[in-house]
Formats: C-alpha cells, structure tokens, sequence
C-alpha cells in the first residue's frame, strides 16, 4: 500500500528537479548559444573601432557605443543616486514606522512597474519636445535615470537593512545622535551593499533600450562630446544592426560585446553584496 | 562632538554644493548651447531609406576634411561632427521643423502644407527611389506570376486577397503576409497615393519600424509581400524579386520616362536658411562624391 | 555639553528633514509622470471619449477622418503578459520550490547567484535572439506563414520573467514559519504532501504577488514584443495570430507624431492606458495580497 505513495512522491520530487534543469538550461543555453555565435568576430580592434563599412556599421567595430553607454550610464546615475540614497535612508532609518512610509513604499513599487517606454514617453515630451533639449544624450540619461531611480531605492534600502539592527539599537540607547549613527555605524557598514546597488542599477540601465530609443539614440553619432547630442548606445545599436539587416555577424558580436559587459557588472555586485552578508554573519 | 557635527555639516554642504554645481553647470550648458548660433555640429534625422545613404556620406566627409577649416578655410578648426539619427520621414518633416534636428531627411513628395514651414529654408533632392512591389525569390510568385495590376495589389494590400491562390490558382494555397511601413514612414504615404488611394491597409498586415526591416521580412519569409526601395531590391538581386506593375517593370527606364508609377524623391530639408557649415554638407551630398554613394547604395541619382 | 547636545540636535532635524523632502519629492515624480501624460493626452479624452479610445478597433490617426481605438492593441499587450505567465509560472514555481525544500545545499548557493545574474540580459538581447532564432524556428517547423506571434512574444517574455518569479516565489517559501514543517514531518508527512499542501497554500500570498509582479513587467516590456509580436492592428483571435501591445505602438509610432497633432496625444492616451494599467495591478498587490513590511523586490 505505501508503494504507489512512495512512486508518486518520487514522481513529484523528480518533475522538480527537471523544472530546476529547465530552467538553468534554457538560461545557459541563451549564453552558450550567444558564444558560440559572436565569439569569433569579437577582437580588440571591433572594440576599439568606430563603425565602417556600407551600409554603416557592417564593419569596423563599437567604440562610439560604448562610450554613448558608459556616459548615458554615468550621467543617469549622477542623477538618480543622490536622491534614492536620501529616499531610501529616510524609509529605513527615520520613517519606517509610520504610516507615511507605507504609501511611499507603494507609490515606490508602483513607481518600478513604469513600464520603460513609459519613461521614455514622460521624457521625451518634457525634454525633448518641451524643454527644447532635442535628442540628446542628456534627455536619454534623464529617462534612465527615472527608471533606475526605484530600483536603486528598493536595493540601497536592503543593504541599509542588512546591518545589524542591535547596534541600531545600542546607539540609539547611548544617546548618540542619528547622524553620528548613520555616519559612523550604519552607512560604513552598509558600503559593500550600497556600491552592489549602484552596480545593479548600471547594469540595468546599460541594458535599457526603450528609454533611449526616442530621448537619446542616434544611428552614427561619434564617442559624446556634449550633453546635449545625441549618442550612440550599445543596445540600441544592436537593435539597428538586426532590424536594418546591417549586418547579423556584427549584431551578435555587438549582443555579446553588450552581455558580458552585463554580466561582469552584475557579478561584480553580486559579489560585494555576498561580502557584505558574510562580513555581518561573521 | 563639537568636531564630529563641524565634519558632518561639511559633508552634508559638500553634498549639497555638489548638487547645486551640477544642476548650475546644466543651466549654463544650456545658455551657452542656445547664445551660440553657429553649432559646431550637424544633426540629421528622418527617413529610414535615406539615413544609410546620409550616414555613409557623412562618415566619408567627417574622413575626408577631419576638421571644418580643411572643408572651408572660413571655418575654425574643429572636428567636424555630424550626427545622424532613423525613425521615419514623418520624424525628419517634424523634427526639422521643431529644430530637433538642423536637417531633415524625407522620403516622399511634399504636401503644400508640408512646405510652408520651410520657405524660407532649403529643400534640396539628392535622389530619388522607387517602391518596388517585391516577393521572396522562392516564392512561386516571383517566377508565375511577374505581373500583377494595381487594383491586384490594391485588393492584396487592402485585405481583400488573403491568399495567394486566390490572386492565381496557379499560385499555392498559402496566406499572403503583408508587410508595410508604419505610419510615420514616406512609403506607407507615397503607397497610398499611388495605389491605395485612400482605402485603408489591412489591419493584418504587419508594420514594420523601417525600410532595412521591411525588406529583411521579405528576404526571411517566402510567404511576404511589400513595397521596398528600389535600393535595397538592387543591393539584393538574388533575395528579393520585383514584380511588374500593370505590366511596366520597375526599371530605371520607365521610372525616368515616369511610366512606372510609384516613385519618390529623397529630401534633405533645413527650416531656417543652411549655415556655412550644412551647406557644405549638401552640396556634399549633391557632389559627385555623394551621389556615388547613392548610386552605389542601388538609388537613382538626382538629374 | 547642553549647547553641543543643541547643535547636534540641530543637524540631526537638518538631516531628517532633507530625507524626508527629497523622499516625498522624489516619489511623488510619479505623481508628476501620471498628470503629464494626462495634460499631453487631454484634448483626445474629451474629443474621443474614455469607452470609445479603449474600445475602438480601428487605428488611422492620421486618415482625413480618424478614428481612434486601442482595443487590438490593448487585448494583444494582455494577451502577451498572461500568456507570458501561463507558460512561467508553473516552471518558476516548480524552480523555487526546488530550490526551498529540496536542492542539495551546494547546488542552491551556485543556482541562485545564477539566476540573480541572469536577470542583468537586457531585454533587448531577448528580442534579438527570439527574433533570429525562435521567429525562424516556428517558420520551418511549423510551416506558418509567418513566425512573429504572440505566442512568439510570450514565449520570450516567459524566460525574461523567470528569474523573477523563482526569486520572489523562493523568498515566500522560505518566509514560512519553519514550525510547519517540523510538525509536519514529525507527523509522518511526506515532503511532497508537506510541499503541495501546507507549504504552497500557506505562502500563496508571496507567490501569487510574485506572479502579479511578472504580469507587470511582461505587460510593459518594449523590445522583446516589439521585435516578436508582428506588429498588425488587428484585433488578435488566438496566442498563434500576430498582435501590437501596447508599448510596441508607442515605440513605433511616438517618432513621427508631431508634437500636440491628435496622433501625439492619441499615443500619450495609449501611455496612459498601460501606465494606469500597471499601476493599478500594483497597488491591487500592495493593498491586498502582501503584508506589511514584506514587499516583493521589483527587479
């Protein structure tokens, strides 16, 4: 009588190992295959190159993009970050009992769910048609800036979080000022996962094209010299390159150029956060 | 104590002061951008079927003058930048309008509306194109059924054929898939005039962001029509096959005899009279140099 | 001591204070975002009217008479995003309840990092590869006429969204109180019954809000829909016809919309539609399916 019980949940501890196997396959299928694929038309000088060929961009290589993204990047979180750390100091440290910081939380989750088109649109209209800022790499780091802006709350207030509420407390109870506490207890403690959260969000932004598309992004634009030209960016890039039919080979060395540089910035967070926990464990 | 509260107040004007600098820095950008008349750059934006072709002359002329005073001994000595950006006829009209962008690209002929707010700039053609009505290679069509009439291609575009049987029986029994630009590009306009004539597209038919897309839809899937540049069926003799439309072929003859109906001429437009500087660019652009590109690209180049 | 203890007082309220303002300044940008895009879409509200916008069939914003309607649209971005679910979350669940109860230690602390680091491939790679890959894939194999689907699409957002659900659905697993399982075990339960019946049930608050949040984010994404749905107007009658959510016919058409023209504000409207339609899933979420203090983490 026990064995077709015994089956079944062998049955059902089996599927999940197979869920489990999916899923990692199909993610490591996605990297493997985009290897494979770009690989071998990735070389220093396709890094290092601008665009070449004709129809521009079937040669030659990506540099001015990656500059485009880098300064997109940079800009954006110039703008973003000051803001989400105050944002997200203020919701761990100094409001996290009232009622006030539950409807921020909510309009901070309603907030990362913009969609980023949405973003793109606000921006668009209030930069570049209405501010008169044109297309310009300033208008597209604004955009990103307010997509990232939640995320970089949600994960700084984790990090804050993640520090040991007992010397919260013990300082707290000695009388030291708040902002003796945050400066020299909380924040020094909570660096590690702070900086992952700003390494995220770069990630994040790096990657967004929706944004960019009609704020910032030009098909040939050299490495930014302005805030207020338009640029080139690596996912937008890579987006023309394929949808133009420009050139497949230089599309996925573009996509991988754009993969590894995500995956690097999001290891290197990942890392310092895993440090963090490690440092507070032990 | 005393110490400590001195430190965090500084840090926190620091931060403050780093703020406010940065915000100031932006405004003075912009005054500086808006009291300087003569730009230093160019920004060209429009048409998706021109952007290649002004994209490779720009990157030519950036290489060949590498600074202004080389173009133009007038000129200081700056790098020479131009910038040019996609997204559609409609965008490069509008854009160039707004001053957007110092140039706009389109790709179709302009309403009388559409030219009043450039008249007292330039408009200036640097070529001209032609809708091919096109179809995949391996498509039996491209080999039975090399011409179709108008009102054929009107019904195909209109939702009205649905298959291609339906067009010929000799033809398989497979659904056509349309494809058209969407309504921000030239074509989608310069099709309609010719063809549609105010019928609606087929709300099945699949919108396509730009001219390369559109043609690349084609060149991946047996089963597509759609209307495509002249330039891109010259560049791909063997992966897209032009069909005869009421018996005229889409070729360079009877599009210069204006037997052929649905053509186009490519525009570059400024709002205000060109400085010094875009002119140089578009009489580059009209030079031989630039109309090499255009040839070369599979376009017609200007008379 | 007492005027030192003053002053630090002073910068203490100082500090607050600048955290409080530029939190609510901040968050109220939303605020800021919602009313923009209504005073760019007014004119159209009032000339085309609430039920007939989200109604209408027909797009020709720019015809000699325009009609205006974002039904095809509006049905096909809805389609997409549940679709999307439908294939994730029966993986993304089965993923985390591995991961909770039953994975090898080992085998946890290499796949969750994992996972973490898959959520950085942007959306546009997705699109590109679904576009050069899958799009050719169900031509050939399926023999269609044409491979962008919806289904094309949600198949693609189903992996971008993956990761989020097994994290989010792993964090409501654990949060379980540990006392459940000990009872159970202790009673002779096996670990599946324990699984499906007690574990499940008891965190399907975290777990349906985990899937809520998908919905969101597959319902908003641009690039993957905008390079795998097809892009027709047409009113989509099965996961396998070709459809335009909605942010892909913003991102097509907001280019070439002349500023203040009834197509510019029709888009805004499109905007405002998604935008209000994300938003109020959320707030559903907060209001009724999380408890205090324990929010999903949205990325």
């Amino acid at each position: 009588m026990m064995k077709p019980r015994h089956l079944l949940d062998r049955l059902f501890i089996l599927s999940l190992w197979i869920a489990a196997l999916i899923v990692i396959t199909i993610l490591a299928a996605i990297i493997l295959y985009l290897f494979s694929k770009g690989s071998s038309f990735i070389s220093l000088d396709f890094i290092l190159d601008r665009p070449q060929g004709s129809p521009l961009g079937s040669a030659g290589g990506v540099m001015p993009a990656i500059m485009g993204t880098i300064w997109l990047v940079l800009l954006a979180l110039l703008a973003a970050g000051f803001p989400a750390l105050f944002t997200a100091i203020y919701l761990n440290e100094y409001g996290s009992q009232r009622k006030s910081s539950r409807i921020m939380n909510i309009l901070l989750q309603s907030m990362a769910s913009v969609p980023s088109i949405i973003t793109g649109l606000f921006i668009y209209a209030l930069c570049v048609v209405r501010l008169g800022w044109g297309i310009s790499l300033l208008a597209g780091s604004m955009a990103l800036a307010l997509m990232i802006f939640p995320v970089l709350v949600v994960s700084i207030r984790e990090a804050l979080r993640s520090v040991d509420s007992q010397t919260r407390l013990a300082a707290a109870a000695l009388g030291v000022s708040k902002t003796y506490s945050l400066r020299r207890i909380i924040l020094p403690q909570a660096i590690p996962g702070i900086l992952a959260a700003f390494l995220l969000a770069m990630g994040y932004a790096a990657g967004a094209t929706a944004p960019i598309m009609v704020t910032a992004a030009a098909i040939v634009a050299p490495a930014p010299q302005s805030l207020f030209q338009p640029v080139m960016a690596l996912p937008y890039h890579l987006y023309i390159l394929f949808n133009e039919h420009v050139s497949m080979q230089q599309a996925y060395a573009t996509a991988l150029v754009l993969l590894i540089l995500l995956l690097s910035i999001n290891a290197l967070a990942l890392y310092l956060r895993s440090w963090q926990e490690r440092k507070q464990a032990g | 104590m005393k110490k400590r509260s001195v430190i965090s107040l500084l840090l926190v004007s620091l931060l403050l002061g780093l703020l406010l600098s940065g915000c100031t820095q932006q405004k003075s950008a912009v005054e500086k951008q808006s009291a300087e008349p003569q730009k230093a750059t160019i920004k060209i934006g429009g048409s998706s079927t021109m952007a290649p072709i002004v994209a490779k002359c720009a990157d030519n002329f950036t290489e060949e003058y590498k600074t202004w005073n080389k173009a133009d001994a007038s000129l200081p000595e700056e790098p020479i930048v131009i910038f040019v950006s996609t997204g559609g006829s409609g965008f490069g009209l509008k854009s160039a309008e707004d001053g957007t962008f110092d140039l706009g690209l389109v790709s179709k002929t302009l309403k009388d509306e559409e030219t009043s707010p450039f008249a007292q700039g330039e408009i200036v053609q640097i070529g001209s194109d032609v809708l091919d009505i096109a179809v995949n290679p391996q498509n039996p069509a491209a080999k039975q059924k090399t011409n179709m009439t108008s009102a054929e291609i009107k019904d195909i575009f209109s939702g009205k054929i649905t298959n291609w049987k339906q067009l010929d029986p000799k033809l398989p029994d497979r659904e056509i898939v349309v494809a058209v630009r969407d309504i921000g590009g030239g074509a989608s306009e310069v099709f309609d005039k010719a063809i549609m004539k105010g019928t609606p597209i087929s709300a099945k038919a699949q919108q396509i962001p730009s001219m390369g897309a559109l043609a690349a839809k084609i060149m991946d899937n047996p089963d597509t029509i759609g209307y495509v540049s002249s330039g891109l069926v010259n560049l791909n003799p063997d992966k897209l096959v032009p069909i005869s439309v009421d018996g005229v072929a889409p070729t360079l003859d009877n599009i210069k005899s204006g037997k052929y109906i649905i053509g186009r001429p490519l525009l570059i437009l400024s709002k205000d009279k060109a400085d010094t500087r875009e002119k140089l660019f578009i009489d580059y652009l009209t030079s031989e140099k630039g109309q090499a590109v255009v040839d070369e690209m599979g376009y017609i180049k200007a008379e | 001591m007492q005027v030192l203890k003053f002053k630090s007082d002073k910068v203490d309220t100082f500090l607050g204070s600048l955290f409080l303002v530029t939190a609510w300044a901040s968050v109220l940008l939303l605020a800021a975002l919602l009313l923009f895009l209504l005073l760019e879409s007014w004119p159209l509200w009032s000339r085309v009217g609430v039920l007939s916008f989200i109604s209408g069939q027909v797009w020709l914003p720019l015809s000699a008479v325009p009609q205006i309607g974002i039904a095809p649209m509006l049905v096909s971005t809805l389609w997409v995003a549940a679709g999307a679910l439908v294939l994730a979350a029966p993986l993304g669940l089965a993923c985390a309840a591995f991961l909770a109860e039953f994975a090898p230690a080992p085998l946890t602390a290499v796949m969750r990092p994992v996972l973490n680091l898959l959520t950085g491939i942007p959306s546009v790679v997705y699109g590109f590869l679904g576009a050069a890959v899958l799009v050719r894939f169900f031509e050939v194999s399926f023999d269609l006429p044409s491979g962008e689907s919806l289904f094309a699409a949600s198949l693609v957002l189903a992996i971008m969204v993956l990761p989020f659900i097994v994290a989010n659905s792993e964090i409501a697993l654990r949060s379980v109180l540990n006392d459940y399982r000990h009872t159970s075990l202790a009673l002779g339960v096996s670990r599946p019954y324990y699984v499906m019946r007690i574990l499940i049930p008891a965190a399907r608050k975290g777990i349906i809000a985990s899937m809520v949040l998908a919905f969101g984010r597959a319902a908003g994404e641009t690039m993957a829909v905008l390079m795998m749905a097809g892009n027709t107007m047409f009113m989509p009658g099965s996961w396998f016809n070709q459809g335009e959510p909605l942010p892909a016919l913003i991102a097509l058409e907001l280019g070439s919309a002349s500023p203040g023209s009834l197509h510019y504000q029709a888009l805004f409207a499109a905007g405002l539609v998604l935008l209000v339609l994300v938003i109020l899933v959320n707030i559903l979420l907060s209001s009724f399916l999380l408890p205090k203090g324990n929010e999903v983490k949205p990325f």
